[in-house]
């Protein structure tokens, strides 16, 4: 078949790590191939190669056999290439139609002709089966139709070549099957597809050959017919990766967090958020809180760990109200939290990674004495946990936390916040960015701290995680609670339904964290209490 | 002997590969440029004079007609404010705060120092060091109220501090005229204030001896002993490094339980305290020839409160950085006034500074890319050689394949 991308011995050198080693990549037209790799194989490098934002050390691109040169964005837009990128470049305030056209506006004399523009793509709504509503505000309208929106972007430019950078990673199930539905149609009427993911079972549903790089480097390229999610895991991992987490049953103790009425409210759209908010924690536990992404979930673990103030209702942490206590207070008393932008408030990028495996310790012995801080035990601490956890850096601790791949960042969260020992792991999106390997060791390690005695309460917007970690999973809705239950009691389907507002339950919240009892009418009578 | 090379050859990698290395490798590249455009204008201004005007500008302080020992002296006589209000300026910057306030902050630092030194006088020998304190608490008060409009109301710390400026300064020469003061400490003839008594002013030392009649008393000591505990503080204990993660990520730091509210007004105030420290230090001198110093009462900023922001930003914002680079500002100020001697305006060394300035925010970014600039000018090389249109950055051998 014809190669319609062809990327030739691709190099690409950043100061310590050689991010693309020697890599070779076709796409055929009309397949969709996947783009599969650990955090920091050089996925991301690769695409950003071919989409024009970095300029490869060596190596050669040719479009249809001819060679052609990428400098910038605007020139991978001109030979047909477009992304739609894990965050969505999108203007907030404008509406989907200003969006879809914005740079390439139809005009007369410098007037924008709107209603052709609009026709054009209602055409092409209806020729592709993408519904938006172009006249709504894009702040306005769902996840969901935001990516529609940006799919329409480029097929607005007449792009033939689509790169989507982990697209589903934003979705629920459904939208999900959506998507997928989407881009089989896409390659039906002549697109090419680049498909970067780290779900295995996407892959195997929609893709025709995947490419998996390990390190930089490719280790080859497979037909999904002649393969299996496991061969899959084996070439991007290095070794077996065990999917279905074994763990021993919870063994539930003391209650370690509290949430009471809590309520949060918007300062913007001066709307509960968080909606009267009740639930218990029990040490050796796994709480789950399920629900699409924008149902108050981040306001929830914001409230939580003390970023924003709670407008009514109280937090007992370890029987201590920490309602309005500081986030000190917090840190330093029992409460681990990885949060949900790593960015803004996980990391100090500009700061080295050994600083930041610190950053919540060095006001603490034996990382100061008399307010003087010790290099050498968070160096120590530094080079213990990058062992431990295998975060990949091209200096060591030196290097400027920036410098390291997503992936790794967040790994270097999730160490220091195991390290930090509490007795409540909160965790906002622990997985968001990890590869297979990587999430299996995330995963093990919170099932490990729970079999320690420890309290963990995910938030999680991917239902994979969590089926798969909890004990207990809450589904929120519009902030409220609609569902608390046992992971072992509902299906992903069911879950589908709560996480989409269709099914709503009363909720009481100490109703299954009572005592963990195999027996279920034991149960029933303990919750009378 | 090849053991000891290979260490050499490490420890030099070491160094040059550190951020420290490369800001002043930059600083000397753009003091070079800086230089060199300063001459070329003055080449093209008078070309008759300018050789003996270049010969001034190269010989800084060693043009003083007493000699260049005492212009050294006087040299770092000047610096010394400077040092001040560019550790001020450091401060904040290190902390992510732009103090562009400094000028105010040293003006209420010389009003209250020279309340204490002129109407003080029961104090007797305590007299110098309340005076001191006075300044510094001055200086502390009027930087935290940009810090606390920044902290609790998010108003940007800029337009805070640049009208707290023109308040400090106009609130000072009101005060200074008003009738229960105007008695006391203005010279009505001059429209100055009166000269600090002689208790309270500060103690030459023995810098007296060492550069006789040059101004130089022991505030120098004092600012370089501050700049010493600025950058212990920044780099070695907990408080400067929760003040300097506020300016890195203000979030990161408040998640990771830094009170950051507080932070962002404790380091507009301590860089106000420096400002002020530096005022009350620059009003205390007994000056050249004991005369000791005055204020004027004149509506205008004052200038040693600006000259902080370029010794700042010369300096990489390094505490240690900004003595050498007050050092070299106050050199090539001194320069200027020379120059004059041989028909050049003494703004010249200010189009010099502003050069410096600019070049070394570029400078900086050139020193940390020699690898890519290398990288890039061997390709340009090899795409000369090879005639033939080729795509940018390919590796020769791609080809053959």
């Amino acid at each position: 078949m014809q190669k319609i991308i062809e990327m030739r011995d691709i190099c690409k050198q950043f100061p310590g790590i050689l991010a693309n080693n020697h890599v070779n990549f076709d796409l055929r037209k009309g397949e969709i191939h996947a783009l599969l790799g650990e955090n920091g194989a050089g996925k991301s490098t690769l695409m950003s190669i071919l989409f024009g934002i970095y300029l490869p050390t060596s190596g050669q691109i040719l479009k249809n056999g001819e060679p052609i040169e990428i400098n910038s964005p605007n020139d991978a837009n001109n030979y047909g290439i477009g992304m739609v990128h894990q965050h969505f470049k999108l203007v907030e305030v404008f509406t989907i139609l200003d969006n879809i056209i914005m740079g390439v506006e139809p005009n007369k004399f410098g007037f924008v002709k709107r209603n052709q523009a609009k026709k054009e793509i209602e055409d092409l709504c209806k020729q592709y089966d993408l519904s938006v509503d172009l006249n709504s505000i894009v702040q306005d309208v769902s996840v969901n139709m935001q990516q529609r929106t940006e799919i329409l972007k480029m097929l607005y430019r007449h792009n033939d070549i689509l790169i989507f950078d982990e697209p589903t990673a934003v979705l629920t199930p459904q939208e999900i099957k959506q998507l997928l539905n989407t881009m089989k149609f896409l390659t039906k009427q002549g697109k090419s597809i680049i498909f970067i993911t780290h779900k295995l079972d996407e892959i195997m549903e929609v893709c025709d050959r995947v490419t998996v790089l390990r390190r930089g480097n490719v280790i080859g390229t497979v037909e999904t017919k002649n393969t299996t999610k496991e061969d899959l895991s084996r070439m991007m991992v290095g070794r077996d990766v065990i999917f279905n987490i074994e763990k021993k049953p919870a063994k539930l103790g003391d209650i370690i967090l509290e949430v009471n009425d809590l309520t949060v409210v918007s300062e913007r759209t001066k709307k509960n958020v968080v909606d009267h908010v009740s639930f218990r924690v029990r040490e050796g536990e796994i709480v789950c809180i399920a629900g699409v992404d924008g149902n108050g979930q981040s306001e929830l673990g914001q409230a939580l760990s003390g970023l924003i103030k709670t407008n009514s209702g109280e937090i007992i942490l370890k029987g201590v109200d920490v309602t309005h206590k500081s986030i000190r207070f917090r840190n330093d008393n029992g409460m681990s939290n990885v949060p949900e932008d790593r960015h803004k408030h996980g990391l100090i990028l500009a700061d080295t990674l050994g600083n930041n495996l610190a950053l919540k310790k060095y006001h603490l012995k034996p990382f100061q004495n008399h307010g003087l801080i010790k290099t050498k035990p968070i160096y120590d601490l530094a080079k213990k946990l990058i062992e431990n956890f295998d975060i990949r850096s091209g200096e060591g601790f030196k290097a400027r936390m920036g410098a390291l791949s997503g992936g790794n960042q967040q790994k270097a969260i999730i160490a220091r916040e195991i390290d930090k020992d509490s007795s409540l792991f909160l965790s906002i999106q622990t997985v968001r960015g990890l590869d297979v390997g990587a999430v299996e060791f995330a995963h093990n390690k919170i099932i490990e701290e729970r079999d320690k005695g420890k309290a963990v309460l995910l938030i999680s917007f991917e239902l994979d995680e969590v089926m798969d970690v909890s004990d207990r999973i809450l589904v929120m809705y519009e902030g409220k609670i609609v569902k608390n239950v046992l992971a072992k009691d509902i299906t992903v389907e069911e879950l589908g339904l709560y996480m989409a507002g269709v099914k709503k339950d009363t909720v009481f919240p100490d109703k299954i964290s009572q005592p963990y009892t195999p027996n279920e009418e034991t149960q029933e009578e303990m919750t009378n209490e | 002997m090849s053991n000891f090379n290979s260490k050499i050859k490490a420890y030099w990698k070491k160094i040059h590969k550190s951020d420290g290395f490369s800001a002043l490798t930059g600083a000397l590249l753009a003091i070079a440029i800086g230089l060199l455009v300063g001459m070329v204008l003055m080449i093209i201004i008078n070309p008759e004079n300018s050789m003996q005007g270049i010969g001034r500008l190269l010989k800084g302080m060693f043009n003083n007609p007493r000699g260049g020992w005492i212009g050294l002296g006087q040299m770092l006589y000047r610096a010394t404010p400077i040092i001040f209000t560019g550790l001020a300026v450091a401060f904040a910057f290190k902390t992510g705060l732009f103090n562009i306030g400094a000028t105010g902050q040293y003006t209420v630092g010389i009003f209250a120092a020279l309340l204490v030194g002129v109407l003080g006088d029961k104090l007797g020998a305590f007299q110098w060091i309340v005076a001191v304190l006075a300044g510094m608490g001055a200086g502390f008060i009027w930087g935290a109220i940009p810090g606390i409009f920044k902290a609790r109301y998010n108003v940007h710390e800029v337009i805070t501090s640049i009208m707290f400026n023109y308040i400090g300064m106009y609130l000072v020469n009101g005060l200074l005229n008003s009738n229960s003061l105007k008695t006391l400490v203005v010279d009505g003839s001059t429209n100055r204030t009166v000269k600090i008594d002689q208790t309270a002013r500060t103690s030459y030392g023995f810098f007296n001896d060492l550069f006789p009649n040059s101004g130089l008393d022991i505030s120098i000591l004092i600012a370089i002993g501050t700049a010493i505990l600025m950058y212990f503080i920044l780099n070695k204990t907990v408080f400067g490094r929760e003040l300097k993660s506020v300016g890195l990520n203000r979030d990161a730091a408040k998640y990771a339980g830094v009170n950051e509210k507080r932070s962002i007004v404790l380091s507009m105030a301590i860089s106000g305290m420096l400002a002020g420290l530096g005022g009350a230090l620059f009003i205390l001198a007994p000056s050249v020839y004991n005369l000791g110093t005055v204020y004027p009462i004149e509506n205008v900023l004052l200038n040693p409160g600006f000259d902080g922001i370029p010794v700042a930003l010369l300096a990489s914002s390094n505490p240690i950085g900004v003595i050498f680079s007050t050092t070299f500002v106050s050199y090539i100020k001194l320069a200027g006034n020379s120059m004059q001697g041989v028909g050049f305006v003494a703004e010249i060394v200010e189009i010099i500074i502003a050069v410096i300035i600019y070049f070394s925010a570029f400078s900086l970014i050139m020193t940390q890319n020699i690898g890519n600039i290398k990288v890039f000018i061997k390709k340009f090389k090899k795409k000369k050689q090879k005639e033939k249109p080729e795509f940018k950055g390919i590796d020769p051998k791609a080809g053959e394949k």
